[in-house]
């Protein structure tokens, strides 16, 4: 993990949002997948086998949804399944609610790996100078979800000693959860409000602030963000000639092979972190059989 | 374990709920109806469904509609047809069993979705409201008569002429009048 968080915040900075950038505005199925992908993995290589299987407990249920989702509303298309309540249910919309739901889930990955990577410090750094108010609300946004989650098993924890969560019924687990979260929420409007009276007596707003980093551009960043800006030219100039110009209505087209450069580039792209991370493992556990 | 057995009960019911309110039916099902003999002394109407417009405003047209077979190249999706007028048939009732008989996709958002109490057609033939250009939708005549409420609530007539047109201009390119309130692009 080290070999990702040691770049330079620029550098991270750029990857992330052409990464995301491209994931969100270009509609084009191997695209989608190429990110989808390229999250997958990275998201592998940062959690261990157990925190990802969980994760993906979510975005399992997640993608199904949306795909079950879109032919409710969507009637359009030539290949008609079947109807309901008289309206078509059709095989684009089918395709197009997986490929709208591979696009969400690809996002909401890729902004994890970026939770982790591009962490609170990165950002006061990179941002602190330009816009220090909103760099400083962003920080404590990305702050926020973690702290969130570490106070919720905290009062689980507590209300487990208490001697709660002894039920087998699963109509009192469920309840059990909602007293977690009513707590929950009680304490996070309650912390909001002291956060800010503390703020307030440390001297934010009083003037400019500075922040400490041991941060320095090295080789490594420069060929990263040198890979990371031809690829993503490359993608850029497949989508802006409509190399990667893809309809699911009235029918789906087909892929034609004059995309598939810029999608390659996109793939290489979006691979590139897993690559590093993994290299990175290979020779750590390289180093350790050696001693 | 007591209340288990309730919150099962109560998703058995929500599930019974919901499947009750489903009516799954096969394509072939769907399109299964047959036009009706004219007999004589039976009341019909015609039906033309029109969208010769979008050939003037074809810059307008979505891209993805001018690729293959999706429109007919005279404009007429369905030439003036005769179909039988059934007992308090509004116009939207005729369409759908026109559609149906003829095997044409069409897509409407029913009574209950809008603030008019009326049915309203989004696309017909995979034309679509805004498919060509911000002011584009469908809209109807009857014997030449702009429409005045929504489909659903108008009843034609024994011999009436009913013809579904597809504007690009709000109405201005066939020359329905224009409400002085809309027509903002």
């Amino acid at each position: 993990m080290r070999a990702l968080e040691k770049f330079h915040p620029g550098v991270l900075f750029v990857y992330f949002l052409a990464v995301l950038s491209v994931t969100m505005f270009v509609r084009h199925p191997m695209i989608t997948a190429a990110s989808l992908l390229g999250g997958l993995l990275l998201q592998r290589s940062l959690d261990g086998r157990k925190r990802f299987w969980k994760d993906m407990g979510f975005y399992i249920p997640l993608l199904a949804l949306i795909t079950v989702t879109n032919p409710l509303f969507s009637h359009n298309g030539v290949t008609q399944l079947f109807f309901l309540n008289g309206n078509a249910v059709t095989l684009e919309a089918v395709a197009c609610g997986v490929h709208m739901g591979m696009m969400i889930v690809a996002v909401l990955l890729w902004c994890a790996a970026m939770n982790r990577l591009f962490t609170g410090d990165k950002v006061m750094y990179l941002l602190g100078r330009i816009a220090p108010g909103l760099s400083l609300v962003f920080s404590m946004v990305l702050r926020f979800v973690p702290q969130f989650r570490k106070k919720r098993k905290e009062i689980m924890t507590v209300q487990k000693a208490m001697g709660l969560y002894t039920s087998k019924s699963y109509t009192d687990r469920l309840l059990s959860s909602v007293r977690v979260y009513s707590a929950l929420i009680g304490w996070a409007l309650e912390h909001s409000m002291e956060v800010g009276v503390s703020m307030k007596a440390k001297g934010y707003g009083q003037g400019r602030r500075t922040n400490f980093h041991l941060f320095r551009r090295q080789k490594r960043d420069s060929g990263f963000l040198a890979i990371t800006l031809v690829l993503t030219c490359v993608t850029l100039t497949g989508v802006l000639t409509g190399k990667t110009h893809y309809d699911f209505y009235p029918a789906m087209d087909r892929v034609e092979n004059g995309c598939l450069w810029a999608v390659a580039a996109f793939a290489v792209l979006a691979v590139m972190p897993f690559i590093l991370a993994e290299e990175e493992k290979c020779r750590w556990n390289y180093y350790l059989r050696k001693t | 374990m007591k209340k288990d057995i309730l919150l099962i009960f109560v998703l058995v019911l929500f599930a019974v709920f919901v499947i009750r309110g489903v009516d799954i039916r096969s394509v072939d099902d769907y399109y299964d109806a047959h036009p009706e003999e004219v007999r004589p002394g039976s009341k019909t109407v015609t039906l033309s469904i029109d969208c010769r417009t979008i050939y003037d405003h074809y810059d307008d047209l979505e891209e993805a509609l001018k690729k293959g077979e999706y429109l007919p190249k005279d404009g007429w999706i369905l030439p003036e047809t005769t179909i039988v007028l059934e007992e308090g048939d509004s116009v939207f009732d005729v369409l759908i069993r026109a559609t149906r008989i003829y095997h044409i996709p069409m897509e409407y958002q029913g009574t209950d979705q809008n603030i008019y109490n009326s049915v309203y057609v989004q696309g017909i033939q995979y034309l679509y409201e805004f498919s060509c250009g911000p002011l584009s939708g469908w809209t109807y005549a009857v014997n030449g008569e702009p429409a005045d409420v929504g489909c659903s609530m108008k009843k034609p007539a024994d011999g009436d002429k009913i013809t579904f047109i597809y504007t690009c201009e709000l109405g201005r390119d066939i020359g329905f009048p224009v409400p002085e309130t809309g027509g903002n692009p």
